[in-house]
């Protein structure tokens, strides 16, 4: 089933902004008497993935998570989406055949493009367990569970890719160490890491960098204790590198016939 | 000083709403190869300039301080600075609107309504400008963002030109005319590339309409090239 299938649907804009394709009568993989729908949404990502989700990789990099619900007589209707970070894709699929599940996947990992891989981007990783997350511009903070007693915080800087976009995060999130702070080696990382770490007014402040030829990612304690420490370096070992992108076409502007 | 650095602006405002008194401004392109605009205002004991780099989200960076050394300070920022947005993806571009049109902003469109809209029918989609996806992706995408309302009952199958704009971008141009509940429309199409960036708009009215667009559509510039070493745009 490939994205050219719903070219041909009817395409209906709703007034919330979604649009809603309809599969004609008599189309491939969906009978007559079978409804086959798509609402497609595009926003924020606001979504919070519940754990009995179905998580993937698209062709154009992005991260996408799919949710299948089947009921009576072949009915099924399957949620999907791609997640970016300034935008997010949700593809939801009705229909009374199992064809749709596999549309929809199709759609979402071969179709939905959100914009550039090659941006500062948010990353999987392990988040520290009973902490708190607030998400900010280029990072995520994490607070302790004992917050506000324990003034300590974890700062997860987004992937940054190399060049001057990291003087921008350096100065949105200036994590680091004192001049002449001494780096040592972070084993178990996917990408190369070093952690420097010091101490002021009796707490643990530290740094971890991860560095690629693409990518940094910093992830700062501030605040903490001996024992967050370790929650750094474990969340640090597990973050995921931004998946790359296959190959994409070559340039053209060629005219599709859309009008 | 006082210097502001906002690396996501969503809502962008114009720099008049961002800068009180007499405002002096200028356009530029940062070496990543996003445009910017940099303004300033200076009174006897005090400057404030504003710069804001690319759209949808911006790099805002605002900055009081001292005369003479704030907007150095502002423009030294916006040297060093980069979006990290990355330039594969749908941005702004400049145009020249169509004077007297009303603008509103839909997600990756502006769309441009006639003065007399609906009396005399005329709405024009300018589309962000995009890498060309190819192959399902392209399809999909302009499935959902380039098709146009249902409705139109083209007369004949309409012509194709080459449209060759001033600015150097190229593409076809189809022009169909039309009803819509019988009344006689046009529509226009149109997809220029630069090599590195789709330039898409389509438009339906009155054919009273159509040299306003055509106008319009020559206006298009295509997006700068970034001068620095950053990862180059993958087509």
């Amino acid at each position: 089933m490939r994205a050219v299938d719903v070219t041909s649907w009817r395409r209906d804009s709703q007034p919330d902004g979604s649009i809603v394709l309809t599969a004609r009568p008599v189309h491939p993989g969906f009978a007559h008497e079978q409804h086959a729908q798509l609402r497609i949404r595009r926003g924020l990502p606001i979504v919070r993935l519940a754990d009995d989700v179905e998580r993937f990789v698209t062709q154009s990099g992005e991260y996408g998570a799919l949710h299948v619900e089947r009921g009576a007589d072949n009915q099924v209707r399957i949620t999907g989406s791609v997640i970016g970070d300034g935008e997010m894709m949700t593809v939801e699929g009705l229909a009374e055949s199992p064809n749709m599940v596999a549309l929809v996947k199709d759609l979402l990992v071969q179709c939905v493009w959100l914009g550039a891989s090659e941006r500062i981007r948010m990353v999987p990783y392990r988040p520290p367990a009973g902490w708190f997350g607030a998400r900010r511009d280029l990072a995520t903070v994490w607070l302790p569970p004992d917050a506000p007693r324990d003034p300590a915080s974890l700062v997860v800087g987004d992937a940054v890719p190399r060049g001057p976009a990291e003087r921008t995060h350096a100065l949105v999130w200036p994590l680091d160490p004192p001049a002449d702070t001494e780096r040592v080696g972070l084993d178990g990382t996917v990408i190369p890491g070093t952690v420097a770490t010091w101490s002021n007014d009796g707490r643990v402040y530290a740094t971890a960098e991860l560095v690629s030829a693409q990518w940094c990612i910093r992830i700062g304690l501030r605040a903490g204790t001996e024992q967050q420490l370790v929650v750094l370096r474990d969340l640090a070992r597990s973050i995921e590198v931004p998946p790359v992108p296959a190959n994409p076409a070559p340039a053209s502007t060629e005219l599709h016939r859309w009008m | 000083m006082d210097v502001k650095v906002h690396p996501r602006v969503a809502t962008l405002a114009p720099l008049r709403e961002l800068i009180d008194g007499d405002i002096t401004a200028r356009e530029l392109t940062t070496h990543e190869g996003e445009l910017a605009v940099i303004g300033s205002a200076t009174t006897s004991d005090r400057e404030h300039a504003v710069a804001i780099v690319g759209a949808n989200p911006a790099l805002v960076i605002d900055a009081t301080g001292a005369p003479g050394e704030t907007l150095a300070r502002v423009t030294a920022l916006v040297d060093e600075l980069g979006t990290g947005l990355g330039l594969s993806r749908r941005r702004w571009f400049r145009y020249v609107p169509p004077i007297g049109w009303y603008g509103v902003r839909r997600h990756g469109v502006t769309v441009w309504l006639a003065p007399e809209h609906p009396r005399v029918p005329g709405v024009l989609h300018v589309f962000d400008a995009r890498p060309f996806l190819g192959g399902d992706a392209e399809t999909f995408e302009q499935c959902l963002s380039l098709a146009m309302p249902p409705g139109f009952t083209a007369t004949d199958d309409g012509t194709v030109a080459q449209l060759r704009s001033p600015h150097g971008l190229e593409g076809p141009l189809r022009t169909v005319p039309g009803t819509r509940e019988g009344h006689a429309v046009t529509r226009l199409a149109t997809m220029l590339g630069d090599g590195r960036y789709c330039y898409c708009a389509h438009f339906e009215g009155a054919a009273t309409l159509v040299d306003t667009v055509t106008a319009t559509l020559d206006s298009f510039q295509p997006l700068p090239v970034a001068a620095a070493k950053v990862a180059e745009l993958s087509l």
